[in-house]
């Protein structure tokens, strides 16, 4: 099947859920083509593995067509939808006992690109370096953390939404990202250092 | 957390310090600016939070359009699937033939076909037997009608207290004190069904496919997304008054058909005269119930009783009969069991005593 562009991706989300929750699959194709790329690419942030990514997101997407007799009116959909998959990431990373997830952060950067938050705004100088670091310092943490500074950061969530989608409270996701922040902090200060050092 | 005392990780996590450096506005850069000015101790967090903010990067994979559009098809599958089992489950076979013919294919090829045939009738010649012997025999076992079982819900409003509710269908209900409520759980897929004892008013959700029905005993109010009050104590008149939309009233025991209410109208059902009566009503009056108000319109001395008891929570005996055609009037704005008694005896020349829950009239 071919994916075109369609009629239904210009439906607002809260439409679409409606849909579904009345048992079209229309409902459901459009919420897969709103958000499956976004989705993509958060998954693969936590895990390079794309086909583990793939089996994830298709088992999101088949549970919620399953339950969808159950679904409530959802407040905030994309809440909802980015919530099931980390659950379901984080449930099926801990079953597959053999995959680590700190194996991930060393292989090379290859086909993949670096994307700091700043891109997308005014173009400051770029600090290459850093940001490759930074990127592999992030990639090194906990993945609580990792999810945290995702969610909040890339994705742009704000802390009350990261709070329902991690299932903890707000104290709590400040604090898994303060201390996220904190470790990534330490690259900077080296770099810092290694500058004021060598000049 | 005060921003005096942030540290640079707070610099970094504050959503207007992000974007005062990605994208500077009036309003953050002269929140900004002021705030370093008052705490140039923070000038070097400031400058490492910033460094963060700007540097801080993932790395990311744009997934191919391929592997999107592989992810969907795989979806629409195991959807088709899981819709293919739901039909083929009822299909099972139940006759004996198709279970005979079944095992027929299991035997070897170049059978009989003619000693199949005499098999075959032999088995259903041996088989009809044995069920008449049976039921010749044994007492017929009383088939057993396994019915799907029916969760009631019920509410009561206990003396002394009205409650709101809201229904599974989204419509509101406010129940006066001493009143009850009984309906299926969920209601079924083509009606809502509720028992009534006592007085509640409906503000009934709109589902054209599953009427809203009220029954109060002999008496069934049928609507469709209106609002409308019923009345209907045990000993007393049965009163329907509809304030919007439409309802038809349904009793049992006269064969009329139906009576249609329109907005405003009212309808009152006496019981021991068998019949519905159209009558007025007084939206304000019917409805001050749920306002905290009692309102008295010439109402006789039972019913007074009736209402005073459900509303305070009390038992309230006449030591001797008052007055057959004694009628009362008046309006009690959330006042207490001693104000409403003090008011009404003015009128009705009576005396009251109150002990507990324990109310004695004295009429002269």
């Amino acid at each position: 099947m071919k994916i075109q562009a369609n009629p239904l991706s210009c439906v607002d989300e809260d439409v679409l859920w409606q849909l579904l929750r009345e048992g079209e699959r229309k409902g459901l194709e459009g919420l897969y083509r709103l958000y499956s790329r976004e989705l993509f690419k958060y998954g693969l942030t936590l895990t390079h593995d794309e086909d583990f990514i793939q089996d994830c997101i298709q088992e999101v997407f088949i549970d919620l067509w399953k339950y969808h007799l159950n679904l409530q009116k959802a407040e905030n959909v994309k809440v909802y939808v980015f919530k099931s998959l980390s659950h379901k990431i984080y449930r099926e990373s801990k079953k597959r006992s053999k995959w680590k997830w700190e194996e991930l952060g060393e292989d090379s950067f290859g086909d993949l690109s670096v994307e700091s938050k700043e891109g997308e705004f005014i173009s400051v100088q770029q600090e290459k370096n850093l940001q490759i670091k930074l990127a592999r310092g992030l990639e090194k943490l906990p993945i609580r953390q990792k999810q945290a500074i995702q969610l909040l950061y890339f994705e742009q969530f704000s802390y009350e939404e990261v709070s329902k989608m991690m299932g903890i409270n707000l104290r709590s996701v400040y604090t898994l990202a303060w201390k996220a922040i904190a470790s990534l902090k330490k690259h900077v200060v080296s770099l810092l250092f290694n500058l004021t050092f060598w000049f | 957390m005060c921003k005096r005392d942030y540290k640079t990780e707070d610099f970094v996590l504050d959503p207007e310090f992000q974007k005062w450096v990605l994208s500077p506005d009036t309003a953050t850069k002269t929140y900004w600016e002021g705030y370093i000015n008052q705490n140039p101790g923070k000038h070097k967090d400031i400058m490492l939070a910033r460094k963060l903010v700007l540097n801080i990067s993932r790395r990311t994979k744009e997934v191919e359009e391929s592997r999107i559009a592989e992810t969907w098809s795989n979806i629409d599958q195991a959807l088709d699937k899981m819709q293919m089992n739901e039909r083929d489950k009822p299909v099972i076979p139940l006759d004996s033939y198709s279970s005979i013919r079944r095992f027929e294919s299991q035997k070897p090829i170049g059978y009989n076909r003619s000693m199949q045939f005499y098999r075959l009738v032999g088995i259903l010649v041996f088989a009809f037997t044995l069920s008449f012997l049976v039921n010749l025999f044994f007492p017929q076992p009383v088939p057993r009608i396994v019915e799907v079982p029916v969760v009631y819900e019920e509410h009561f409003a206990p003396p002394g207290v009205k409650s709101n509710l809201t229904l599974q269908d989204g419509s509101k209900v406010i129940l006066n004190s001493g009143s009850s409520l009984k309906y299926i759980k969920n209601f079924e897929s083509h009606q809502r069904v509720l028992e009534l004892v006592g007085e509640a008013f409906f503000e009934v959700a709109k589902d054209e496919n599953r009427p809203f029905r009220v029954k109060t005993g002999p008496v069934t109010t049928t609507a469709l997304g209106t609002s409308f009050n019923i009345k209907a104590y045990e000993n007393e008149s049965i009163d329907i008054a509809l304030l919007t939309g439409l309802v038809a009233v349904d009793h049992e025991s006269t064969s009329s058909k139906s009576v249609n209410l329109e907005k405003g109208q009212g309808l009152r059902i006496d019981p021991d005269v068998d019949g519905m009566k159209k009558v007025a009503f007084n939206g304000d009056k019917v409805l001050a119930w749920t306002k905290k108000t009692i309102v008295f319109d010439h109402t006789p001395m039972p019913e007074i009783r009736r209402v005073l008891e459900n509303w305070y929570w009390v038992k309230i005996h006449f030591s001797n009969q008052p007055k057959r055609d004694l009628e009362l009037s008046g309006r009690f704005h959330d006042q207490t069991l001693k104000n409403v008694l003090e008011g009404l005896s003015y009128s009705a020349r009576f005396e009251f005593n109150i002990e507990n829950d324990q109310v004695t009239l004295v009429f002269k």
